[in-house]
């Protein structure tokens, strides 16, 4: 019997590790649920502004709009040195960037539903090859529902 | 008509088996959906931390694990790793007490139909990670993810098979 009960302590001490462990790096529900919150009403409100402000706002959108993708695409998504984002960039449909830490920014509309915040990446610096989560905010002519314009 | 003062062997292994019931096959499903779904959990949140921390080829890999779906899977992992192993462990000492009074219990055709279902599974589950891996050899493509993701199931599974496999042949010793 002896025998099993140090195959059970050893099982034991194995389990209690790992879920120590998860629970330190996943975090507990209430937090996990208090920084989900904060995250939502940051990219409500206050979306990260551009870091290469171009003069006309609507120059910037069509630019970001066209743009190509810089690194490799993959499932959709256009991979890139410390971020990814769904490519090609369309406001009429469903989009997301995800972040080095794996945070994910899903497009969203407005209070008024008039306008989109569209989420993708964008070099940290002109002289930097990495890329950082950005957002642009653009006009939609019919509306915007559920993170997209309506056509 | 035997001597009355002396009592067969044949007696006593009916006497032992008269003893073992349904609750013990019962125990012994329990006690394996347990094991099931405790090497499940345990592997999987395994398989999480090697995405977290050793991430794939792509500087950001594309893991499931990531985004709010991704906290939600590795909670449910947790949740069943924290509920599924005192039930094995409770199911595991039961049946081992239990083992050691009825020895019988060892024959018992649930137990044994159970022990070599999870020797087949583990075993195909090695064999298609050895498979896999080989064949990545073979293309050049082992990472270190996929390595520490190989390592992590073949451990698991090796582990149950190597136990489950000591306990067939100590179920077929002569004076077990």
């Amino acid at each position: 019997m002896r025998k099993y009960y140090i195959f059970i302590g050893v099982l034991s001490c194995l389990v209690i590790a790992l879920v120590g462990v998860t629970f330190h790096v996943v975090g507990s529900p209430l937090a996990q649920q208090q920084k989900a919150q904060d995250q939502a009403a940051e990219s409500d409100f206050t979306p990260t502004p551009t870091p290469s402000p171009l003069p006309n706002p609507l120059e910037a959108g069509d630019q970001i709009l066209n743009a190509s993708c810089a690194g490799e695409l993959k499932n959709g998504m256009c991979v890139l040195s410390g971020c990814m984002y769904t490519y090609p960039i369309n406001i009429y449909s469903k989009g997301k960037a995800v972040d080095v830490d794996g945070n994910s920014f899903v497009n969203e509309c407005n209070q008024t539903g008039e306008q989109i915040y569209v989420n993708f990446c964008s070099k940290r610096s002109e002289q930097s090859s990495d890329y950082v989560h950005d957002a642009h905010i653009f006009d939609c002519p019919k509306g915007c529902k559920n993170g997209v314009c309506l056509q | 008509m035997g001597n009355p003062g002396v009592v067969s062997s044949s007696e006593i292994k009916n006497v032992s088996q008269g003893s073992i019931s349904m609750w013990d096959s019962f125990q012994h499903i329990l006690l394996f959906i347990s094991l099931y779904v405790m090497a499940t959990s345990f592997a999987l949140l395994l398989h999480f931390f090697i995405d977290k921390y050793v991430p794939g080829t792509l500087t950001m890999s594309l893991s499931i694990y990531s985004g709010l779906y991704g906290i939600t899977l590795v909670r449910t992992e947790l949740a069943a790793l924290i509920v599924s192993f005192p039930l094995y462990t409770f199911f595991f000492l039961m049946i081992a007490k239990r083992t050691l009074t009825e020895p019988a219990i060892k024959s018992l055709k649930s137990r044994k139909f159970l022990i070599y279902l999870t020797l087949i599974v583990t075993f195909i589950t090695v064999l298609i990670n050895i498979i896999s891996i080989v064949l990545s050899l073979l293309n050049g493509n082992v990472s270190l993810n996929f390595l520490l993701h190989f390592i992590d199931t073949v451990t698991i599974s090796g582990i149950i098979f190597g136990y489950y496999l000591y306990q067939v042949r100590e179920d077929r010793r002569p004076n077990a």
